[in-house]
């Protein structure tokens, strides 16, 4: 107890470090959470957020628009084309739809509810990212007010983000595809029996590999989830970027580039 | 200067930080404001140590709001905080290269050791991808932290060990 006494500010920071470790440790045990008090805290910091990261949103946008003029003149052309396509595809859909509604009513007959895709769809914006600068936690501005749960999907027009990892009342935290402890079963759209596990690799990138080391996969094929586990199916994962084999596991392994740009990902949709 | 100017101080970094500053990230890379104000605090003033106390308590309200884990950047910070003190007893605190360094080295050592905890924790992430975008952190938080310290060099006391202390 002297030498505490005589070794005060040593001791303190000791006694704060070791505190602090303890908190780590609790975090970590708890599976990243933040409990009651962060909870509170991120709901009062989430209503400070909101108006900034619209502000940073809408400067982020002006300045690219008056920076990107001529490469946005051309975006648009494109745009204008793809419209364009897609009307006429939507024309033939909706032919194809009333067929499929026709289908629907009959396996209703049969007592047969297939997975009918995506539910109910919140929209919201990020407004906070984690320090590291690969996107693989954020906080959105909606939350269990609006009827987000722990575990809900969360995407956008180009593919899969997500998953809903804590909620507070008007605020979620979203642990994107980029974490390396979020895996993902995968299927590949051109060949569905070809399924894998996929999850970040730290890195800002995804990775994985093959449940049968013997099927082809390519550079260039796309991943959609596999509905195994907590994600439906048909969700755009990626694209494969690299395919190596493994000698010492015996796996086929995979790099994947996610669909999403997280690095200009500003809203986002969350599906129950 | 006084707590309530520190308070502020670190309240307005850590509302930046979690939202506008990444309007001017570049590949990722964002200066760390609470970081910053911590090394500049502790480099300029005398008992930049309590002033510290608060960007701790920052920093663990960021881990809160925005981290995987509670409390790495706080003992991160502190183990900055220490190095600087210790380093100081040896450097010149009105010359501005030896802030430079300071600023580098602290970021270096933050960055390692917020990297060494969550190897801990089992994050798969390289040490060579963290030492891969170093400099840029480091060039991003000195640009930052000399701003402060342009405007804060005046309010600081001079120091017993300076030069022309009187």
């Amino acid at each position: 107890m002297k030498w505490i006494r005589q070794h005060k500010i040593f001791s303190v920071t000791a006694g704060i470090v070791i505190a602090l470790c303890l908190f780590v440790l609790g975090s970590y045990l708890a599976g990243g959470g933040s409990g009651v008090l962060g909870r509170g805290i991120q709901s009062v910091v989430s209503a400070i957020e909101k108006p900034l990261s619209a502000f940073t949103g809408g400067a982020r946008d002006t300045f690219r628009g008056v920076f990107r003029f001529s490469s946005v003149l051309e975006e648009n052309e494109k745009l204008k084309e793809e419209n364009a396509m897609l009307r006429q595809e939507n024309i033939d859909l909706s032919m194809e739809r009333d067929e499929l509604d026709r289908l629907a009513e009959l396996s209703k007959a049969f007592d047969f509810e297939p997975y009918s895709g995506h539910g109910k769809a919140v929209a919201a914006r990020i407004i906070s990212l984690n320090n590291s600068n690969t996107y693989d936690v954020f906080t959105i501005d909606a939350g269990s007010s609006k009827g987000i749960e722990k575990n809900d999907i969360v995407v956008d027009g180009e593919g899969l983000i997500g998953k809903v990892k804590e909620t507070g009342g008007n605020w979620a935290k979203v642990v994107s595809v980029l974490n390396e402890n979020n895996s993902i079963s995968f299927k590949v759209q051109r060949k569905t029996s070809i399924t894998g596990i996929v999850a970040g690799d730290g890195k800002g990138k995804i990775t994985g590999y093959l449940m049968d080391n013997k099927a082809t996969i390519v550079k260039g094929d796309v991943l959609v989830t596999s509905g195994i586990g907590i994600y439906p199916e048909g969700i755009r994962i990626g694209k494969v970027t690299s395919v190596d084999y493994n000698d010492d596991m015996q796996l086929k392994e995979i790099t994947v580039k996610s669909t999403v740009k997280f690095t200009s990902l500003q809203k986002v949709a969350v599906f129950k | 200067m006084s707590y309530k100017k520190a308070v502020l101080l670190f309240a307005f970094a850590f509302i930046l930080q979690l939202s506008m500053i990444n309007l001017i990230n570049i590949k990722g890379v964002v200066p760390d404001l609470t970081l910053c104000i911590v090394i500049m605090i502790t480099f300029l003033f005398e008992d930049g140590f309590r002033y510290g106390a608060i960007g701790i308590i920052s920093a663990l309200l960021l881990d809160l709001c925005a981290g995987q884990y509670v409390g790495i950047s706080s003992v991160g910070m502190i183990i900055v905080m220490t190095g600087i003190v210790l380093l100081c007893r040896s450097m010149n605190r009105e010359n501005k290269l030896s802030f430079v360094i300071v600023t580098a080295a602290g970021t270096f050592i933050y960055n390692l050791f917020c990297w060494l905890f969550m190897a801990m924790l089992n994050d798969p992430t390289s040490i060579l991808y963290v030492i891969m975008y170093q400099p840029f952190y480091m060039a991003y938080n000195i640009a930052f932290s000399f701003i402060l310290y342009l405007f804060m060099i005046k309010k600081a006391v001079r120091h017993r060990n300076d030069r022309y202390f009187v």
